[in-house]
Formats: structure tokens, C-alpha cells, sequence
């Protein structure tokens, strides 16, 4: 698995330490983390579409609003860069959806976990001979 | 012989201290000591960017290289976990504290999720140190979640005001597996990642054991290695605990003290990095640009 967000030189690590602690939020956690994936949709999804569920599952995973977790760093595929973890739980996430693990990580070329597109490639090609129950 | 790497304020620092220490000492060292002691300092940014330049993701003379991020991730994958800017303590709001234990559940319930696709990638076989941390025995969900405890157990601490008083430290060790879990004391409980079925003589799992230490109101931490590979490996992991350690100390509301890890076997990984040369090159490099101390 491979790494393509920037790395964290000279900042903090990822959040404030108790001794330097922001101040409390008042209101935190406005949304849920629910996902629910229909899998007769997804696969009937074109690449952008799929692209687009895969940033509102990034927001419901964040709990960040959609447009914040599309305004990331983008991959040179021109797609939201990603962690190989983060592409690794979307994979996942989906297949949950199909009830089938779609891929063996070990048979997976590192580039396709690279990014939103990559993932979406990869989603679309590992579902497109699944047969879903009570589709069309 | 055991050696011990003088403490180092960060990350970078502390990578490069044990570097130099055991290619000074012919490549390969056993039981070194490394100290961070400020684990949540600021990163040198130049080291850190002699390291990500050796570390592009491929395969190389043998060996599978991993960006740091990548090594990081696999003891604390910290892009699934929300930063709420909430540190925990008895006197937080209900809503607040709600909003702290919900991040840290859908850490655990992503990660957890996850761990069937994780263990069909290469190396992955046995599960992953993360996967151990919190569904023990790590390659299938509703393990034990040895972090979850470790934070219920911290938090009745902080609520007794241990650290206030310092009665004592709390010293935190032993098997993720007691026979009786419902009766076992958590104080002797630790982050156990090495199952008594492990065979492989190396690669995972190199990390064996993360025991934890409360003082004077600090949560400390002290990781076992069985093989530390120094260039490859040695600065994603100090990263992933440091970031381990920031979790546990922000759920339950104690200071980051120190990080230590120690070797049972440091190794420089010359036939990686082309021989003692290749290694001395990669330490003139960083020591060149590193800021002092």
C-alpha cells in the first residue's frame, strides 16, 4: 500500500495535545456516520458518479461537510488523493454493500489506492460481473 | 551489547541518533534504546524529507519499500480518526464526551471492518498490529479491543486522581488473552501484538509489545521491537506510536510523556541502502541539513 498525501514535516502530528488543547467546540458532531450503499446503483454508476459517492462516503466517514473533503489535495489523475488506508476502508465499505470482499490487496497495483479515481476504477471493474439480487 | 541513544527532542532527531549510533557500531546492534522526549514536537522537516526521498514506494534489492505514511498507519491508521479538538476529562459535557468516545468507536468499528480485505495483502497474513490493538487476536472483528480498555481503564485512573497524587505508577503489561477476561486487572493488561502462534523468525510481527506508564499525570510509552529496520521501517514506526500516544493521552486526558522504543535487534540494512557507504551517505545527508539541537 502506498502514501501519496503530503507528509506532516514541521506540524503537529494531528491534533492538539492536552497541554496545548484548542479551545472546546461548542456544537461538535453534526452528522451521522451512517452509509448505506445501494449496490444495484452503484454498479449502474458512471465513473464520475462513483467518484462522487466515493467523496460523500469521505464525508460521512469525516463527518466533514461534502465540499470540504472535496477541496483536498488532488492526485495527478486530477481525482481527491487518498491514503492507501482511507482507499483500503472504501473498498471495503463497498464490498460490505455487495457482501463480498471485491479484491485481494495482494493482488492489487498500489496505483489504484492512490486516489478517488483509482479507487472508483478499481470498484468499477471488480463489481461489474457481480450479479445483484433484484436488479434489473 | 545493549546501547543506549542519547533522548532527542523529536521524531527526526531520534531516527537519526540510532542510525548513527549502530552504523558506528558495524550495522546491527542488539537491545538499543531510542528516547523521544517530546514525541508530539514538531517533525524536522529536512530529515524528514531525506527519509520520504529514500522511501518511494516499489521494491528494491529485495525489499518491499513503504512510504512512511504508509509505515505509520499500520500502528496508528490516523486518517480514519477524527480530530474533534477534545481532549477527554470527567468534567467534560455530555455532549462533548459523546462526541470523543464516538470518534474513537468509529476508529474501531472502520478498522475492525476492514481487517478481512487488510489480511489478503501481502505480509498480512497473520493481521495487523492495529488489528491487534483493537480486535485481538487481530484478522477478524469483535476481538478484544485491548486500546478501548486501555482508555476505560486510564479514565477510571484520571477520575480517581491518581495523577494529581501520584500514588503510584501504573505500569501496564501482559497478555491480551487472560483466561478469565471479565476478571482480569487491567492494570496488568497491555497492548499486546505478538501471538503465541507467530512462527515467522522476521518480518511481522517485528513490533511485540507496547507497554504503557502513567507519572506525574504522563502518559508514557515504551514499544519492543525484535528487528528494527532503521531505514526502511524505524521512522514510519516512531511516527505511527507517537501518533498511538497522542490517541491514548487525548481519550483520556493525561499529558504525552516520553515515547522510548527498544531494539532487540537494530539493523542499518546495508544490503538495502549498498553497503556501509550507502548507509554513511544517507546519514551525512540528513545530520548535514538536520537543524540542531
Amino acid at each position: 500500500m502506498t502514501e501519496n498525501v503530503a507528509g506532516s514535516a514541521g506540524a503537529s502530528l494531528f491534533f492538539a495535545s492536552p497541554a496545548t488543547a484548542q479551545p472546546v467546540p461548542d456544537v461538535i458532531d453534526p452528522q451521522t456516520s451512517t452509509i448505506d450503499l445501494d449496490p444495484g446503483a452503484l454498479q449502474a454508476m458512471s465513473r464520475e458518479e462513483l467518484c462522487h459517492e466515493i467523496l460523500e462516503m469521505l464525508a460521512c466517514l469525516r463527518r466533514q461537510p461534502f465540499q470540504e473533503v472535496a477541496a483536498g489535495a488532488l492526485y495527478t489523475d486530477g481525482t481527491l488523493a487518498l491514503d492507501s488506508m482511507t482507499a483500503v476502508w472504501v473498498i471495503s465499505t463497498v464490498g460490505k454493500a455487495f457482501k463480498r470482499r471485491l479484491v485481494r490487496l495482494s493482488e492489487v497495483d498500489a496505483e489504484s489506492l492512490r486516489s478517488v479515481g483509482g479507487v472508483a476504477r478499481l470498484i468499477q471493474r471488480a463489481t461489474a460481473s457481480i450479479v445483484v439480487a433484484g436488479a434489473a | 551489547m545493549s546501547d543506549f541513544v542519547a533522548p532527542a527532542c523529536n521524531i527526526g532527531e531520534a531516527w537519526l541518533r540510532t542510525l548513527e549510533l549502530v552504523h558506528a557500531s558495524g550495522g546491527r546492534r542488539t537491545n538499543v534504546l531510542t528516547t523521544i522526549v517530546e514525541p508530539l514536537a514538531p517533525e524536522d522537516p529536512a530529515i524528514r524529507a531525506v527519509v520520504d526521498g529514500v522511501l518511494v514506494p516499489g521494491k528494491r534489492k529485495g525489499t518491499t519499500v513503504h512510504a512512511v505514511e504508509t509505515v505509520a498507519n499500520t500502528i496508528f491508521p490516523h486518517d480514519l480518526y477524527r480530530d474533534t479538538s477534545l481532549t477527554w476529562s470527567p468534567d467534560l459535557n455530555p455532549e462533548q464526551a459523546a462526541a470523543l468516545d464516538s470518534a474513537a468507536t468509529d476508529l474501531y468499528d472502520a478498522y475492525s471492518g476492514m481487517l478481512d480485505l487488510l489480511c489478503s495483502a501481502d505480509g498480512n497474513k497473520s493481521g495487523t498490529y492495529f488489528g491487534r490493538m483493537v480486535s485481538w487476536p487481530g484478522k477478524k472483528a469483535r476481538g478484544v479491543n485491548q486500546l478501548a480498555d486501555r482508555v476505560k481503564y486510564l479514565r477510571d485512573q484520571r477520575r480517581a486522581g491518581r495523577q494529581r497524587y501520584n500514588l503510584s505508577d501504573i505500569a501496564i503489561g501482559g497478555e491480551a488473552d487472560p483466561a478469565e477476561p471479565e476478571r482480569a486487572d487491567m492494570g496488568d493488561i497491555g497492548l499486546q501484538v505478538y501471538a503465541p502462534t507467530d512462527r515467522r523468525q522476521r518480518g511481522f510481527p517485528c513490533l511485540v509489545h507496547i507497554d504503557l506508564t502513567l507519572l506525574d499525570g504522563k502518559l508514557s510509552m515504551l514499544a519492543v521491537y525484535r528487528h528494527q529496520y532503521l531505514i526502511t521501517k524505524a521512522y514510519g514506526n516512531l511516527l505511527g506510536l507517537a501518533r498511538l500516544l497522542e490517541f491514548l493521552a487525548q481519550q483520556t486526558g493525561f499529558e504525552v510523556g516520553e515515547l522510548a522504543v527498544l531494539a532487540t535487534l537494530a539493523d542499518t540494512q546495508e544490503e538495502f541502502a549498498s553497503g556501509s557507504r550507502g548507509v554513511a551517505a544517507l546519514i551525512d545527508s540528513a545530520r548535514s541539513q538536520a537543524a540542531p539541537e
